[in-house]
């Protein structure tokens, strides 16, 4: 994993997230994040008393990097609530770097379930979320 | 940009996004982007046929056919991506040739390929109703599929017109098939992309040739960078094509080709042989013009059957062999190229040197590697 590394890939970058439904933090709620490069791979967190869930970077190598193909890494976030398992933000992640997801932006959004999906174009892929990137 | 199926922005956003069709939560930001242009009614864009919409994924290569809503339903879209198990084939200089589904002389790794959605393809095709143009679409391997797709739906006399849409495609036939692929497709419905510094589209090299055959390409310049394929990467494409004067700025920017005095005095000269793009393009004019001679003047042929005993490189070095002991007129050009080739690889070849197959074939095997070492140089520098 060291910086001269060149099959090292960040497939997930850190993530904050703030959850709020009917105007309220989502209190104590588990959330998922699922990833796709070579092998669809998970790993969970839980919403604290201000809706805030945090995950950790997440780095991958192979060797597929080194050759001249196409990074596309799936990713998605979702939230369980009421037993039931909500998709909130999917991507496609085509750059290695972290924080490629929000054009270099750290990954620090708000996401207010109540709202609709949109298609977010800004950042050289295909996002769909109703979370806004915090300022 | 939606659904403007003019411009080059459309087609080269198409051959980028085809990635997303990668699992359900790439496909997610697919649906919703394309939702409107592409009939996906019921489907589940789950593998298989779903409804209008199918979803290939084979294991070296993946894409999706759709038929098109509201002013587009009289087009039908064919896209595909290669996967990275394709570059050995592409760089694999003992490859062979297969004929390919219309009758003429392909790359086998292609061929293979092809095959895998061939059924697929046609079972989309039947289908297909009030649909008067396919266009089929794909970056780099995506468009080695994309060329093969393209000349098999027109053969079959289903649609009235096909268009091709490629961005860094690799070289996916032989002479016959390029021109035969060009005159079934006609020229002007054959959009081929291609960045000055993308060194996929150099590849495999000669005998294979460009679809269309003709100088129907649209060049983006780029510049050289560290990393080898830096310009083979879709984004850099989509932004080329973005900045660029539509598909007539880019057939402007093509080059006129190299005139014969050039490449003549270029074979003739003693100057240093470096391994650079240029060279690369030159060294392609060269050999084009030497095989023409050869095939004009002595009537060699260069045979492309489908014995598997001897290789494309065997068959290559023969010709050349047997060209280089024909007439004066001839050989003297024979022995210049072997020369060139030879400088590029380090190797110094002095006149009266006898051009044995087997040396023929070290020349060329050692160069082909190069250029395989180039395109597929493991990227160390990056990160």
């Amino acid at each position: 994993m060291s910086f001269f590394n060149p099959t090292k890939t960040c497939v997930f970058s850190e993530v904050k997230a703030r959850l709020v439904l009917d105007g309220k933090p989502v209190v104590g709620a588990k959330v998922t994040r699922q990833w796709n490069w070579n092998k669809k791979k998970t790993d969970e967190s839980v919403t604290d008393e201000n809706g805030y869930v945090h995950f950790p970077a997440v780095y991958e190598s192979s060797v597929a990097r080194l050759l001249p193909a196409e990074l596309v890494v799936g990713q998605q976030l979702s939230i369980e609530i009421n037993g039931m398992q909500k998709v909130f933000w999917t991507n496609g992640k085509r750059e290695p770097e972290e924080n490629a997801e929000y054009g270099g932006n750290p990954f620090s959004v708000v996401c207010n379930l109540n709202e609709e999906d949109v298609l977010i174009e800004d950042y050289g892929s295909l996002m769909v979320t109703m979370c806004k990137l915090e300022k | 940009m939606n659904g403007d199926l003019h411009g080059p922005g459309f087609w080269a956003e198409l051959a980028a996004n085809v990635y997303m069709i990668k699992d359900e939560s790439t496909r997610n930001g697919f649906r919703f982007k394309y939702q409107k242009i592409f009939n996906m009614e019921g489907s589940t864009m789950a593998v298989g046929k779903t409804g209008a919409f199918y979803l290939l994924k084979k294991p070296h290569v993946m894409g999706f056919m759709a038929v098109g809503l509201g002013e587009n339903k009289n087009h039908a879209f064919v896209a595909f991506k290669g996967t990275a198990g394709l570059y050995d084939a592409l760089t694999d200089l003992n490859t062979g040739v297969r004929a390919c589904h219309t009758g003429t002389s392909v790359h086998q790794g292609f061929y293979y390929a092809f095959e895998s959605i061939y059924q697929e393809l046609n079972q989309f095709l039947s289908g297909l109703q009030g649909v008067t143009t396919v266009h089929c679409v794909g970056h780099s391997l995506g468009g080695a599929i994309a060329t093969l797709a393209a000349d098999w739906i027109k053969s079959t006399g289903k649609v009235a017109q096909v268009n091709l849409y490629t961005f860094g495609s690799p070289r996916v036939g032989m002479e016959m098939f390029a021109k035969k692929c060009t005159t079934r497709l006609v020229a002007d419905n054959i959009y081929r992309v291609y960045h000055k510094t993308d060194p996929v589209p150099m590849v495999p090299t000669w005998p294979f040739t460009h679809v269309p055959a003709s100088n129907g390409d649209y060049l983006l310049f780029s510049p050289m960078t560290a990393i080898p394929w830096e310009y083979h990467k879709m984004k850099h494409y989509r932004a080329s094509v973005e900045k660029a004067a539509g598909w007539k700025g880019m057939k402007d920017n093509r080059p006129k080709g190299y005139g014969q005095i050039a490449v003549e005095r270029w074979l003739q000269s003693d100057g240093i042989v470096s391994f650079t793009a240029n060279t690369l393009e030159l060294l392609d004019a060269a050999l084009l013009y030497v095989i023409e001679k050869v095939i004009n003047a002595a009537g060699i042929v260069l045979v492309t059957g489908f014995a598997t005993t001897f290789t494309l490189l065997d068959r290559m070095a023969v010709f050349m062999a047997k060209a280089a002991k024909a007439t004066v007129t001839v050989s003297v050009w024979v022995y210049h190229l072997i020369k060139k080739m030879a400088a590029l690889i380090g190797v110094v070849v002095k006149e009266g040197t006898d051009l044995t197959v087997d040396f023929i074939r070290m020349v060329f095997n050692r160069v082909y590697q190069k250029i395989a070492d180039m395109v597929r140089q493991a990227g160390r520098e990056m990160d």
